[in-house]
């Protein structure tokens, strides 16, 4: 575990040193969450409020967006697909006795830290200003919340993960890394709530891994959830986390013979 | 006077971190600058067809001085003129009038042809139709190169894409040529062809030339004048032959014994470099050379005795390493 | 002038030639640029999927707005924005210094070095999907409103160019913020909606989002006859000021370029 946290030090290190680049990541995921929100207070301030949904909750939901963008969406598949698989960078963590998985964790860790501390000191800031923030708090809700929350990036990171190590059986991956991207914006809730999407996907956009990264813990912590459901979401979670650990564990280990045959 | 250099000054101001987490915490609210002279007072003039090597150690500030000079930063301090033009003004014309080759860069497009980018070189260089088509003949010819250029440049070797580099950097036949390392990993073969190339290029267009490298065959077969700089300041300036006269401490005794001497006895006289009998090399000091060779022949049996310079290399080393003192 | 023609000329064939040569990175690059384009008006759709007007833009007006905000950014990313995604690259490994030696605008270069033609993709569906736009919605347009679309466009391509630029030029202090190229893209998505959306900024927000309020919404404007003057001549002075503002401030930068380290 030791290595692991020097691992963990030494990165945040390096994210204390580009503390400029995550101010960037930052400013990327306010101006599209301030966007959609600022859409929605025109539409929401019309007659057509209400049937639809109301302001002070889409304002919640956009500003809790905010920071869990920032701190629970997981960046990794780029490097993973490019510097490590593609430029042949695998080959160092491989000679080295420590998983890769673990290596990958505790690399991503500081930057989401870094970049959930500027979402949540915006956060703090307008709900001080503005008072605008709705969120329905109860005691006994904060352990399941938070356990979805830590959750929701565990299974994030393997998604990701899964999305990077793609890599070994494509040529040119950039093709894949726009798809992922737009499927990520799209089914994780960054446009628009999934409750809100047509009801012909609905359904699947609901069910699908991805919402249980963003969207449904930005609604654990706005309170709209029961505690059973809390539980069901948690439980739902670690269902997608033991999915994706297994495909993980298939894929690393069917691509890394690939990787070692063939290279790259 | 094509180049002239007077007092010419660059400083870059960088970003000291202590080591560890704490370090970087400590950075976040009190950040340490240190300025770094890469380049200091150095000043030296170039008269028109001179080839030049200008030789240092890594980070001495060959390549800086070079950007300088080709118009790529701006100097802190001093003045550079080149072909009578201030080179970071960037006037086309005098771009017109110059080459910066760099040889772990890569200019060429790569998925094509290297006659694709000789053909946008023509264009950006304002060449003629007859005279591109002339340009390269000459270089490819003089190159042996005339089978690469429609190779795509990502199948090329380094040697080959050295050479396109080459082509392309000096179709607008430059009046004087920055070559930053040109040879840089190139095998011995190659390297060679590059240094005959240089040489010729010289010869035929009278061309004005300053050229880095590591290699000392490079700046022993081109340049008849070095400069040499270390930690941005030069160190000396002048024929390449009269360095080692500067710099040498030592003279190196080759000799050949006719009856077995033991070691322990030519020890006596200097530093026993290396002894298989019947040839020994002893290093001795510069002042004290013909002492040491009277010595060896009035008490030792010799059949030939030759007194040689340092090699140029150990020379240069010792410069480098600030050990020299002057001879 | 005629010179310049002749290099892009050549630059044009070079990255025509690159592109059949890489036909698999090709239909990569085709799916991104469909796949964001198709994104955009996919984002726009469902945002609209349950009111009929906002900001006093119909729906179907919405709807043909980003369309043509698609055109106008095929267009942009087919030329500029390829070359600003690599401007961090050029300058940080120092690749700059190659353009720097040549006697060619050295803006002028690492602008339209490069050309991704796979966006004609995203401009030609972008272009189906404002034609049928026009006709839900059943406007006539003459060749004027045509004319000056064209000429707002081409105004609102000069300003997002040098916005972007002036932006992008601080990569020569700061040549580790690659993804400073991810902020502009999003800050460019702003562009989609309405300015009348956007102005519900407070007035210091808005003056800086100003020439992305303009940019679609004044073409747009002039193709549903409903152009106003003053925001055509505000564009017009937009574009000529950030145009200015960018060759000055690149000029600037190159007395800081520190180059790469060989």
């Amino acid at each position: 575990m030791k290595k692991f946290f020097t691992i963990f030090l030494l990165y945040a290190q390096h994210a204390l040193e580009y503390k400029a680049r995550s101010f960037v990541w930052f400013f990327v995921i306010l101006i599209d969450v301030g966007v959609y929100l600022l859409y929605w207070r025109g539409v929401l301030l019309g007659p057509q409020a209400g049937a639809i949904w109301t302001l002070p909750k889409a304002i919640s939901y956009y500003l809790l967006l905010l920071v869990a963008g920032t701190f629970l969406q997981v960046h990794i598949e780029e490097e993973v697909a490019f510097e490590d698989i593609q430029y042949g960078r695998l080959s160092q963590y491989l000679l080295r006795p420590f998983s890769y998985l673990g290596f990958k964790f505790f690399q991503e860790l500081p930057w989401r830290i870094m970049q959930g501390g500027f979402g949540l000191i915006t956060l703090v800031g307008i709900s001080v200003l503005t008072r605008r923030v709705e969120v329905t708090f109860h005691p006994e809700m904060v352990l399941p919340v938070i356990s979805i929350i830590l959750s929701a990036f565990i299974l994030c990171f393997f998604y990701k993960m899964i999305v990077g190590i793609i890599a070994f059986w494509t040529i040119d991956y950039s093709g894949l890394q726009n798809i992922q991207a737009i499927i990520y914006i799209l089914f994780s809730g960054i446009l628009i709530p999934l409750h809100l999407l047509p009801e012909a996907i609905r359904g699947f956009a609901l069910a699908q891994p991805i919402a249980y990264t963003l969207y449904y813990p930005v609604l654990a912590v706005q309170g709209v959830f029961s505690q059973e459901v809390l539980w069901r979401v948690l439980g739902t979670q670690w269902m997608w986390i033991a999915l994706l650990y297994g495909l993980y564990r298939i894929m690393w280990i069917r691509g890394l013979r690939q990787f070692t045959a063939v290279g790259q | 006077m094509v180049i002239s250099v007077s007092h010419l000054v660059k400083n870059y101001s960088v970003h000291k971190k202590d080591p560890g987490f704490m370090g970087s915490v400590r950075s976040l609210f009190h950040r340490k600058y240190e300025t770094v002279s890469a380049v200091n007072d150095v000043s030296f003039k170039i008269d028109e067809g001179e080839l030049v090597g200008f030789i240092g150690p890594n980070g001495a500030g060959k390549t800086t001085t070079l950007k300088c000079l080709s118009g790529l930063l701006y100097p802190t301090l001093g003045s550079v003129s080149v072909l009578g033009y201030t080179p970071f003004e960037r006037n086309h014309a005098y771009l017109r009038r110059i080459a910066l080759v760099m040889g772990q860069k890569n200019q060429l497009w790569w998925d094509l042809p290297a006659a694709e980018t000789f053909l946008l070189n023509k264009e950006i260089y304002g060449i003629g139709d007859l005279e591109y088509k002339a340009r390269v003949s000459e270089l490819t010819e003089l190159l042996e190169a005339e089978e690469m250029i429609n190779v795509p440049v990502r199948k090329l070797s380094l040697g080959e894409r050295m050479k396109m580099e080459l082509i392309a950097s000096l179709i607008h036949t430059p009046e004087v040529l920055f070559l930053d390392e040109p040879t840089i990993g190139l095998d011995v073969v190659m390297q060679k062809k590059m240094r005959d190339f240089v040489a010729a290029y010289n010869k035929l267009h009278h061309s004005t030339i300053l050229l880095t490298s590591h290699y000392m065959e490079d700046v022993r077969q081109l340049a008849r004048r070095v400069i040499i700089i270390d930690h941005g300041k030069k160190m000396y300036d002048g024929a390449l032959d009269n360095l080692v006269k500067k710099y040498a401490k030592h003279k190196l005794i080759s000799v050949v014994f006719e009856t077995y001497v033991p070691p322990d006895k030519l020890s006596l006289i200097g530093e026993l470099v290396s002894y298989s009998f019947p040839k020994a090399v002893i290093r001795v000091k510069r002042s004290a050379s013909n002492i040491a060779a009277a010595q060896l022949l009035q008490e030792f049996p010799v059949d030939d005795l030759n007194i040689e310079e340092s090699d140029i290399e150990d020379v240069i080393r010792d410069v480098f390493t600030g050990s020299s003192g002057k001879a | 002038m005629k010179r310049y023609f002749a290099i892009y000329r050549q630059l044009l064939r070079l990255n025509l030639s690159t592109l059949l040569t890489y036909r698999v990175n090709f239909i990569n690059n085709v799916i991104g640029s469909v796949g964001w384009g198709a994104m955009s008006l996919l984002t726009v759709i469902l945002l609209t999927a349950k009111v009929t007007s906002a900001y006093g833009w119909k729906r179907e007006e919405l709807l043909l707005f980003n369309g043509i905000y698609g055109i106008i950014l095929g267009v942009f990313h087919m030329f500029i924005s390829i070359n600003m995604s690599r401007l961090w690259k050029v300058i940080h490994m120092g690749d700059l210094d190659g353009i720097l030696v040549k006697p060619i605008d050295s803006q002028f270069a690492v602008s339209l070095w490069w050309v991704n033609f796979s966006n004609v993709f995203r401009i030609l569906m972008a272009l189906g999907f404002t034609v049928w736009m026009i006709h839900v919605l059943h406007m006539s347009i003459s060749p004027m409103h045509i004319l000056l679309f064209v000429v707002l466009a081409a105004a609102a391509l000069v300003l997002l160019y040098s916005l972007w630029f002036v932006i992008l030029t601080n990569l020569i202090w700061y040549s580790n913020l690659s993804n400073l190229v991810l902020f502009m893209y999003s800050f460019e998505s702003m562009a989609r909606f309405p300015k009348e959306m956007l102005a519900q900024l407070s007035s210091s927000l808005f003056v800086i989002v100003l020439p992305l309020a303009l940019a679609i919404n004044t073409p747009t404007r002039a193709l549903l006859n409903q152009l106003s003057l003053p925001d055509a001549g505000t564009l017009f002075a937009l574009a000529i000021c950030f145009w200015i503002a960018a060759r000055r401030y690149w000029r600037f930068a190159l007395h800081h370029y520190t180059s790469a380290s060989s």
